[in-house]
């Protein structure tokens, strides 16, 4: 087995409105991949077919090298899946749920379930229904993880938890995945908590991959530069490298893929009479947002 | 791990289950009661004559009560499902899909016997002491619809909350309705037994149409 | 998986046709059906014709079967015995008619009354029927606290405390096996009700088609072999014929002691003191389909069964020599271009209460052979317009 999560050519239409357009991805044993996108981007279409709730148009998903849609039992077993939301059974009580689980995976560990539950403020004979959404983000983590998958897809893990059970839940995470033989795939909308967790980065636009690349990479090679110069007007049209120039009453700005020794030239080439050229740091976010624009 | 389907299902719905059970016993024992009364405090010939001439029966009471259990339990197990498209957590439980939502519909089969089953089995008892076995037989033909209407109805209800295209929805209720209809014709006590084996058979069939829909749910249809 | 949703779709793609074919038809009728009454018909015993009154627009019209219009005081002339009340009142009642006098008590004494109905004949009515008895001493009949249950013996279920009577069980059961009786009883009849002026008691067939006829009087059994009371020549008749139906229903003059059927659908009548078999030569009446009327006076019997499309009417004298006959053929309720429209668009009708059975069934009725082309067309337009639509898109 060559990928965890293999995508290949993924197209599908809700009636007439394309959601994915020839999505191809794929997620290499032991590393965890965040794959971003601003709402409507193909996220959750992508999840909901990585889990067999949908059959694309076209195109083929296999997940730990068995087709998305015929997974074994065995497979599945090897597979953690945290719906967005930490959607769970609310009848059961924390004990019982672990009940239920238990006999469905044979790796089954329940020590790490209750580990975790340990450091809540809560009760074994708690119902989940009554829980904070945080609480019950680390009921949905713990029975995750008590099942020792070798895969994880967490569908927008960050949903409505505040920043103490959003770095918790990181943490966790970050812990289990260790020794570098899980293979997680997340979704957030918060990027600022991947900066450091995730090994790889692929960002949607509108049905499409934008970028899929190595998270340390884009951070790298993904560069921010004001200036200021006279009033310009720049068609980029399609631009290579993610070029990106933005018009700001003082300094402008310009991103992409640019080395600080093209920048001058680029801008030249833009017919931009650039001075004062400043490299500025830039977080995962500010690149997501550089590279997805803010409309 | 069928098992452990159970016990979810059983968690679940086991308060629903138990008002379900008071009702079904509350009309069974109201049944008798009533049949009871009117042995006492009238002429028990009455009851006969009313039973062989004109076909009233004292369990009629429970005509429509399997139907509407059939449908609050199916309720009970499968709406929680529905919310938050729940059923993806238990269609991502390592047993086959159809094995899974099979084995809810098994649960649901199951608790629904446990319905039937104390409700109907003392008005049984109690038509032993007071009717012939002329009687038995005729309780027999004439309740097995109500029961098999029931069945019916907690599968088409199960496939309703299970489906998620609202237009097969109600294709799907129109069709239950229609069908569910003809359990309940306004006729004489034992005229189904003619045509039992074939609402036995279609009864049973029914039990593929949620699995039908979970499939298709799982399809994203 | 693939077997699990094909049965699915098999049963939901087979419900819904059946539903289509049940409830289709139903609401097509309940459109387009009309209502055709039945006309009346009597038999006048003073012009020996039919008079025949129908519902009209504007009210009852009489005729005669020669076409001739009557108005309403000259059909009720025809009719003296049928509207005596009416023409007592007018003082235009005869006193006599060819030769009876005519006594009002002795009229109504005369009077029968006798139907069957397809349900009736296939009903699901308890084998349990009561037994009165005749010889208490009261007007009125009376009704036991038990049932009589005839089958590998005779047994007398009592309501209060649903315990069977031994006593007056053995003493049924023994006296039948004294009569001759071979158990168990292939075919029982009886009348449950008490509004009548006597019990016949209950008809029954032994295992071997003879028929007994068993009565209670002042609480003991009395068993009579119809057979022994017949003429030798109705003996070996009545031997020959299979009888499938019976039914008892009481007249006040008890001339008409049991209406029956033979597996063929023939109408019989056993008559008087001695059982004298009759049969009603009726030509259309389908037993299962049709409902049957009997009725008798003073003068004469009829014999009239309606069905579907048709009345039939057949008239006899006191002794049932078969005096004319009247049939009429009728518009059906279900008839014409909607008639032919509803064979088009249902291939099939399905229903499950007939009406002419206690029991639901499937009765189905095919359709005409041009429905395959209808839908054959149906079904391509469908397809053109899907395909334009998607090679619009």
């Amino acid at each position: 087995m060559d990928f965890a999560i293999e995508c290949r050519d993924l197209c599908h239409r809700y009636g007439r409105k394309p959601a994915l357009r020839g999505v191809s991805w794929s997620l290499k044993p032991g590393r965890i991949c965040g794959l971003l996108g601003r709402n409507g981007a193909g996220k959750t279409t992508t999840i909901n077919i990585l889990n067999s709730f949908l059959v694309p148009e076209s195109g083929t998903c296999k997940l730990l090298g068995e087709d998305s849609h015929s997974l074994s039992p065995a497979t599945k077993a090897r597979i953690g899946y945290l719906i967005e939301g930490h959607v769970q059974y609310g009848f059961f009580n924390v004990e019982q749920i672990e009940r239920f689980y238990s006999a469905f995976y044979p790796k089954w560990d329940a020590s790490i379930y209750y580990h975790l539950i340990s450091r809540l403020d809560i009760g074994k004979k708690q119902k989940i229904s009554t829980m904070s959404c945080g609480q019950r983000s680390q009921v949905a983590l713990g029975l995750i993880l008590a099942q020792k998958p070798d895969l994880i897809v967490f569908d927008d893990y960050s949903m409505g938890l505040d920043p103490g059970y959003r770095r918790l839940f990181i943490d966790v995470i970050r812990d289990y995945a260790a020794d570098g033989k899980r293979s997680i795939l997340l979704t957030s909308h918060i990027i600022q908590d991947l900066e450091g967790l995730i090994d790889d980065c692929i960002i949607y636009d509108k049905g499409r991959v934008l970028v899929d690349t190595q998270t340390e990479r884009l951070s790298q090679d993904y560069r921010r530069y004001s200036f200021t110069a006279p009033e310009f007007k720049a068609h980029l049209g399609e631009a290579p490298d993610y070029l990106r120039v933005e018009q700001h009453p003082s300094r402008h700005l310009m991103h992409g893929f640019v080395n600080p020794d093209e920048v001058a030239s680029k801008l030249a080439q833009l017919g931009i009479a650039a001075s004062d050229i400043k490299e500025e740091k830039m977080t995962l976010e500010d690149i997501f947002i550089a590279l997805t624009g803010k409309y | 791990m069928t098992r452990s389907i159970f016990y979810k299902e059983w968690i679940k719905t086991r308060l629903v289950w138990a008002l379900l059970l008071a009702v079904n016993l509350g009309y069974a024992i109201y049944a008798i009661l009533r049949l009871r009364y009117v042995y006492v405090h009238h002429d028990p010939l009455l009851i006969w004559n009313s039973w062989i001439f004109k076909g009233y029966t004292f369990y009629a009471y429970y005509e429509k009560l399997p139907l509407l259990t059939g449908i609050l339990l199916a309720v009970a197990q499968f709406l929680p499902e529905l919310l938050n498209r729940r059923m993806r957590l238990s269609l991502h439980l390592p047993m086959g899909e159809d094995r899974v939502v099979a084995a809810h519909l098994g649960v649901g089969l199951l608790l629904m016997a446990l319905l039937f089953i104390p409700a109907l089995l003392p008005m049984y008892a109690v038509a032993v002491a007071y009717f012939p076995p002329e009687f038995i037989g005729g309780m027999l033909t004439t309740s097995t619809p109500w029961i098999l209407a029931g069945i019916a109805a907690y599968m088409f209800t199960a496939a309703l909350l299970l489906e998620g295209r609202w237009f097969a929805r109600i294709v799907l209720a129109i069709i239950a309705a229609a069908s569910l209809r003809l359990f309940f014709q306004e006729i004489l006590y034992s005229a189904y037994e003619r045509i039992l084996p074939v609402l036995i058979a279609w009864t049973a069939l029914t039990f593929f149409i949620p699995l039908l829909s979970s499939q298709r749910f799982r399809k994203g249809i | 998986m693939k077997s699990i949703r094909f049965t699915a779709l098999i049963t939901l793609a087979l419900t819904a046709l059946v539903l289509f074919a049940h409830y289709g038809p139903e609401a097509w009728w309940m459109l387009f059906s009309e209502s055709h009454r039945s006309p009346f018909i009597n038999y006048s015993c003073i012009s020996d014709d039919f008079v025949v009154s129908r519902v009209g627009e504007d009210g009852l019209i009489y005729e005669s079967t020669k076409g001739e219009e009557l108005d309403r005081a000259q059909a009720e002339a025809l009719l003296p015995l049928f509207n005596a009340s009416q023409l007592v009142q007018e003082g235009r009642m005869p006193t006599e008619i060819k030769g009876v006098n005519i006594d009002l008590s002795r009229l109504r004494h005369e009077r029968s009354f006798l139907r069957l109905k397809p349900e009736e004949i296939d009903s699901s009515i308890v084998n349990l029927r009561p037994l009165f008895d005749n010889g208490t001493g009261r007007v009125e009949l009376e009704e036991p606290d038990d049932f009589l249950r005839l089958g590998k013996s005779a047994e007398f279920i009592k309501a209060k405390g649903n315990s069977l009577d031994k006593g007056k069980s053995a003493l049924f059961t023994d006296a039948l096996n004294e009569a001759g009786f071979v158990f168990p009883a292939s075919l029982v009849a009886s009348n449950p009700s008490t509004r009548k002026a006597y019990d016949e008691g209950v008809y029954a067939l032994d295992s071997e088609g003879k028929l007994f006829r068993i009565r209670l009087f002042a609480e003991e059994a009395r068993i009579e072999r119809v057979a022994d009371s017949m003429s030798d020549a109705d003996r070996d008749a009545f031997a020959a014929i299979n009888v499938a139906f019976m039914s008892v229903q009481e007249q006040s003059n008890g001339r008409i002691r049991l209406l029956f059927l033979d597996e063929k659908g023939g109408v019989w009548l056993l008559v008087g003191k001695e059982y004298h078999p009759v049969r009603l030569p009726l030509g259309s009446y389908k037993p299962s389909e049709d409902d049957l009327m009997i009725r008798g006076d003073m003068l004469n019997y009829m014999a009239t069964a309606s069905g579907e499309g048709f009345v039939e009417c057949i008239a006899f004298d006191r002794d049932f020599n078969l005096l004319d006959r009247y049939e009429e053929e009728l518009p059906k309720d279900r008839d014409g271009l909607a008639a032919a429209l509803a064979d088009v668009i249902f291939p099939f009708a399905l229903e499950f209460d007939s009406g002419k059975s206690s029991y639901l069934g499937f009765h189905v009725q095919k359709g005409s052979i041009l429905s395959l082309p209808f839908y054959l067309v149906l079904a391509l337009i469908v397809w053109g317009i899907r395909r334009a639509r998607a090679v619009a898109k």
